[in-house]
């Protein structure tokens, strides 16, 4: 892989095209929980592609390809939301102390459904990295740019939203 | 891992034309870099032209001039941080949240304020930021005003502060209020600790303040304690304004050894007006605010008697 990503930053674009087609299909899957719909999900994978190969002579370590082309992928995702609508909120709420049993249990009953309207858009980041992608919180927090312990409240909060609307006590509803 | 995220995820079906839609990015993208690379070769000689010419009409030239990111020790106690400039590598460009307002670049700060107070000090509307900068974008995207990485949002000032150097961001959503602070931190030129601590009015202006432990502040856990001896916090808080500003450089940045329990409290200091200015403190005397390039020291009598009582 790494041959390839030299090959791809002297801008060999069939080399580019091997490698980025490994993970067409994860880019898409994330894209359509972000934008929820396939022609806007089809637009974001365009779009990183387009970005990823413009832009792939500035990555330094070719080890991190992966990771680099999910953050371009998450970027472009929040980007076409940030033109649909007003805002995609860096912030989106004060971090609240989270207590008690919250585990990373993943196996909890969840529909593609949940994921897509009861998670907000840092949260969704965060679920998809570490559950779909299979990252480490380390990983996620250099991908999404945030300290590792906010990575770990916003997927505890995450999971506790699907939790919740699970047991159907209706709050996020 | 096998989990029922991943396995949901993975049952959203693939449209056929997936990997028509790569190809066309890839295809596009290459277009524009062959296209670039001749405006390159066009620029690169046109550059070599005035190189040539300006050498030989300025022998004399002393080469010292200094583009970079890295704040610098003025020579006489101060310290400069220069504007934001866009890395050559963007890709490591940190995307922290920044607005370009009237010149200056404001970024994301270490002071919070919840969205009751902010109805409170909220000033005169100045404008509305435009979502235009992103990892990719060109220096000159930092020239335009409102251009910010924070999407669209309303920028106000702050009643009781210079905007100048700070001001706020105030957005409703879904019934919700988002409200930031942003303060201009660099292409600024820090001589003693009043040009930052000044600006904030912390002193005189303290309701309460408590602080927490490295683990806790890493790990986003408010276990907070309070600090009852405001004595000392105010003793501190003026000799503030008294601390030497020293630039931060990657190698001697006293930080990057000081990430434990024994050497790092955050200290969150409340004030009148709702805000709450967030500093790090380091055990040797090091205080650090915001995303800036410099960090101060203070006299380190003042300094560990509040120490004593951060444990």
């Amino acid at each position: 892989m790494i041959n390839l990503v030299r090959k791809a930053q002297k801008g060999n674009d069939k080399a580019f095209l091997t490698l980025f087609q490994k993970y067409e299909q994860d880019i898409y899957r994330m894209a359509f929980i972000y934008v929820k719909n396939q022609n806007d999900a089809l637009d974001v994978v365009q779009e990183t592609a387009y970005r990823s190969f413009k832009t792939i002579k500035n990555l330094k370590k070719p080890r991190y390809f992966k990771t680099w082309l999910i953050r371009i992928a998450v970027n472009c995702s929040l980007d076409l939301l940030r033109k649909q609508r007003k805002a995609v909120q860096l912030k989106p709420e004060l971090e609240e102390n989270l207590s008690g049993d919250i585990n990373e249990d993943a196996d909890l009953e969840v529909t593609v459904r949940d994921l897509m309207e009861i998670l907000n858009e840092e949260e969704k980041s965060v679920v998809i990295l570490r559950f779909y992608e299979e990252l480490t919180f380390k990983e996620v927090s250099e991908t999404l740019d945030i300290p590792l312990g906010t990575a770990k409240t916003i997927l505890y909060r995450a999971l506790d939203k699907l939790r919740n609307n699970w047991k159907g006590d209706g709050f996020y509803e | 891992m096998s989990n029922k995220i991943k396995q949901e995820i993975s049952k959203i079906e693939l449209p056929k034309e997936l990997n028509e839609r790569s190809k066309m990015g890839v295809s596009q993208a290459k277009k524009e870099i062959k296209n670039n690379k001749k405006t390159f070769i066009g620029i690169a000689a046109a550059l070599l032209v005035s190189i040539v010419t300006f050498t030989l009409f300025n022998n004399h030239l002393n080469n010292t001039a200094n583009n970079s990111n890295i704040p610098v020790d003025t020579g006489d106690g101060g310290v400069h941080i220069p504007a934001i400039q866009l890395p050559e590598d963007n890709m490591s460009a940190d995307m922290i949240g920044l607005i370009v307002y009237n010149e200056n670049i404001y970024t994301q700060t270490r002071t919070e304020i919840d969205a009751q107070a902010a109805k409170d000090i909220i000033g005169e509307k100045l404008g509305t930021t435009k979502a235009i900068i992103d990892e990719w974008s060109e220096q000159e995207a930092y020239n335009k005003e409102f251009a910010s990485t924070i999407g669209k949002a309303d920028v106000y000032t702050v009643k009781g502060y210079d905007k100048d150097f700070r001001i706020m961001t105030y957005t409703e959503q879904d019934g919700k209020i988002f409200v930031d602070l942003y303060e201009n931190l660099n292409g600024i030129t820090i001589n003693i600790g009043q040009d930052i601590f000044g600006k904030l009015n912390i002193y005189g202006n303290i309701s309460s303040a408590q602080y927490r432990t490295f683990s806790d502040w890493n790990n986003s856990i408010d276990d907070y304690q309070p600090i009852t001896d405001m004595e000392t916090l105010n003793v501190f808080v003026e000799e503030l304004n008294q601390t030497k500003p020293l630039p931060r450089i990657q190698n001697s940045d006293p930080i990057s050894n000081s990430r434990n329990d024994e050497q790092f409290r955050e200290l969150s200091i409340n004030l009148n007006d709702g805000t709450t200015v967030k500093l790090t403190l380091l055990k040797d005397g090091y205080i650090y605010y915001g995303f800036m390039g410099a960090y101060f020291k203070m006299n380190e009598d003042i300094f560990s008697k509040l120490w004593s009582i951060l444990k």
